[in-house]
């Protein structure tokens, strides 16, 4: 081989050496961004083969297996960004293990580090503490959650009085403060609708009233603003949850004569929907919430389409019911506070007797329907 | 005389033509005409900001058009927003002619935004060296101050905000943000006399959300929650007739786009209904 010769081939190799590298570090450090579209969840599922496991773990229901993969994966995190994506999906697991005190710590030093955990988890974090509440209804449980939440800094200065629902609103306040996310939101616009008509009387030209209108409506827009991101990071099964609570939120403004009816229908409507579009289960908060809506409103007349949108709720169709709503009807019937939830089912059971006998396979009782 | 070559001919014709082009290029106006041709057919800033050879005006003009500013107000979202370009306008408006008026402040403002304390304290107290005059430079410092917070800042931007009122008693913004610095300093009753003083002396004082807002925030730390309410109630009031120009007027300096004027607009409303909640909240205890 003459000198030329090699000198060219020793060229071309170090040119091919250096694009390589180049191209190997670029195309590592752009996995190693995130955005909506390149969230950490979704990160750790390409590069994390403990994520893996443990996010299958959870979605077969095996939440301590899921528990120990996921401490496994945060031994393997490769900065803080997907270490405290972990441990957030750490306080998830221990919160579905039945470890309440745990998780409530755990999602609190979550929300406290300013300085590893970037504001969405933090905001995430505080939201579930709040989320936690709202999804138990056994009264023992809710005491232990209510007591570990507001038993120290910042959260034992959202407690007004006894109103839980004020303490729990400022909670979700504190969370969308932290980032302006959209199931916090419609709980805030929830928050303040349940203040509106039951401390206010309904009040809407007071200027405490036109406060909360305000603060409704504004947590209504942000929350529906939010939807696009939880689309791009496929957050989807928790959209028409949003969807249903701006619903609620907005029925009590409607009740009080500050937002067309038909407006507030096409919440409810857009959330049944979205959770059909999306493959969630037909039997769901959605659905309920949809048909008490119509229920309140046009009894007499939209009484077929009332028992269409509760038909998923069928002795024979368990699968398609979700277990919160399960736990519900149980809870509605047994629990006094939820006495409201109690009247609203007894008047669906008397509309759809497949709905009464649905009741009845949970331990409802024929009498509770007279 | 021996002949010069051809190739000889052009090389000596191309070098006489850069030396003259140069010439005029550097020693008279035309590159300056050219920056002000292109800034008045294009709106081209990067282009005549490099044409611009000594026209310190120009290049103002160029620094406040990207800064949104005063000529901005009312005419939301025709303005760009371009900090880096307005900068460095400003910048050679500085280069140009090292006594330019306002050419500092501007860039201040602008420094003051990137949070870039030091480098906005330097323009500002050169621009008070030039124009000790104009004390609208003191309110920016007192700002600049205020915002850095080093050990004593707050006393001189306290300093520097009692200069501006007294310069300007009509006008709101300096009440407010003195108060503010005393509400920093915990100096919560003076703070509420400031307010109060602003509500009666400004132009339009009586009917300022801002200010009725800030004195119900004090008068809550004064524990005074029933006038709080009350000022709170006023600013509610007030800020339902709240114009995007009006908050345009009160952030000069902010982005001109509707979206973000918009959702300032909507931001101090919902400020104002969770103080009055807060403030009624307190009462009822």
């Amino acid at each position: 081989m003459s000198k030329t010769n090699l000198i060219w081939l020793l060229s071309g190799l170090a040119a091919l050496t250096i694009a390589g590298g180049v191209w190997y570090l670029s195309s590592r450090m752009s996995s190693l961004s995130y955005s909506n579209s390149s969230a950490p969840a979704e990160v750790l599922m390409a590069r994390n083969q403990s994520y893996v496991l443990a996010n299958s773990y959870q979605k077969e229901g095996k939440f301590d297996l899921a528990l120990q993969s996921y401490q496994e994966a945060l031994l393997a995190a490769e900065d803080r960004v997907q270490a405290t994506q972990i441990r957030l999906d750490i306080a998830f697991m221990t919160e579905f293990l039945g470890n309440y005190k745990e998780a409530i710590s755990q999602l609190k030093t979550i929300a406290a580090n300013s300085s590893d955990s970037y504001a969405i988890a933090r905001a995430y974090a505080v939201q579930e503490i709040g989320l936690m509440y709202y999804n138990h209804y056994e009264s023992d449980i809710r005491q232990v959650l209510v007591e570990e939440t507001f038993k120290d800094s910042p959260y034992d200065s959202f407690k007004e009085g006894d109103s839980l629902n004020v303490a729990y609103t400022k909670l979700f306040e504190y969370a969308a403060s932290l980032y302006p996310l959209g199931i916090s939101e419609s709980r805030i616009a929830y928050g303040y609708a349940n203040e509106l008509r039951d401390t206010l009387n309904g009040a809407t030209t007071t200027p405490q009233g036109k406060a909360y209108i305000l603060l409704i409506n504004q947590s209504v827009t942000a929350a529906v603003a939010d939807i696009q991101r939880m689309e791009d990071v496929g957050e989807v099964s928790l959209i028409p949850g949003i969807l249903t609570h701006c619903g609620v939120a907005l029925e009590r403004l409607s009740l009080l004569g500050v937002i067309d009816l038909q407006e507030v229908e096409l919440f409810f409507k857009k959330g049944l929907q979205y959770a059909a579009s999306i493959g969630n289960r037909s039997g769901s908060f959605s659905a309920y919430a949809y048909a008490t809506f119509l229920v309140s409103h046009y009894k007499s007349t939209r009484t077929e389409e009332i028992r269409s949108i509760l038909s998923p709720f069928r002795v024979d169709n368990k699968a398609e019911i979700d277990q919160n709503i399960i736990r519900f009807f149980r809870a509605a019937r047994a629990n006094q506070s939820f006495l409201d939830g109690k009247e609203r089912l007894v008047e669906l059971g008397k509309i759809s007797p497949t709905f009464k006998t649905y009741l009845i396979s949970l331990g409802w009782e024929e009498t509770d329907f007279k | 005389m021996r002949l010069l070559e051809r190739h000889e001919r052009i090389l000596i014709g191309a070098l006489v033509g850069v030396a003259l082009v140069s010439g005029v290029w550097f020693y008279t106006p035309t590159a300056t005409i050219a920056a002000r041709y292109v800034w008045g057919q294009w709106h081209a800033g990067e282009l005549a900001l490099a044409l611009d050879q000594s026209d310190a005006g120009l290049a103002l003009v160029i620094g406040e058009y990207y800064f949104g500013n005063q000529a901005a107000i009312g005419k939301v979202g025709q303005r760009p927003y371009e900090l880096p370009l307005a900068e460095k306008a400003f910048g050679k408006a500085i280069e140009i002619d090292s006594s330019v008026k306002l050419a500092r402040y501007m860039r201040a403002r602008i420094e003051f935004i990137q949070s870039n304390f030091d480098a906005a304290l330097a323009d500002l107290d050169a621009e008070l060296a030039l124009y000790p005059e104009n004390k609208r430079t003191l309110y920016m410092r007192g700002l600049t101050y205020a915002y850095r917070g080093f050990p004593g800042d707050l006393v001189l931007a306290e300093q520097d905000f009692r200069d501006f009122v007294a310069w300007t008693p009509r006008e709101w913004a300096g009440y407010n943000d003195l108060a503010f610095v005393l509400a920093k300093e915990k100096k919560y009753a003076d703070a509420a006399e400031v307010l109060k003083e602003g509500i009666t002396k400004a132009d339009g004082g009586e009917e300022n959300p801002w200010l009725w807002t800030a004195l119900g925030v004090i008068q809550l730390n004064l524990d005074k929650p029933a006038e709080a309410v009350d000022s709170f109630i006023k600013a509610q009031t007030f800020s339902e007739s709240l114009t995007l120009t009006d908050w345009q007027r009160a952030y000069p300096g902010n982005n001109p786009s509707p979206r973000f004027i918009e959702s300032g607009v909507v931001a101090m409303k919902v400020g104002i209904a969770k103080n009055l909640i807060a403030a009624y909240a307190v009462l009822k205890k």
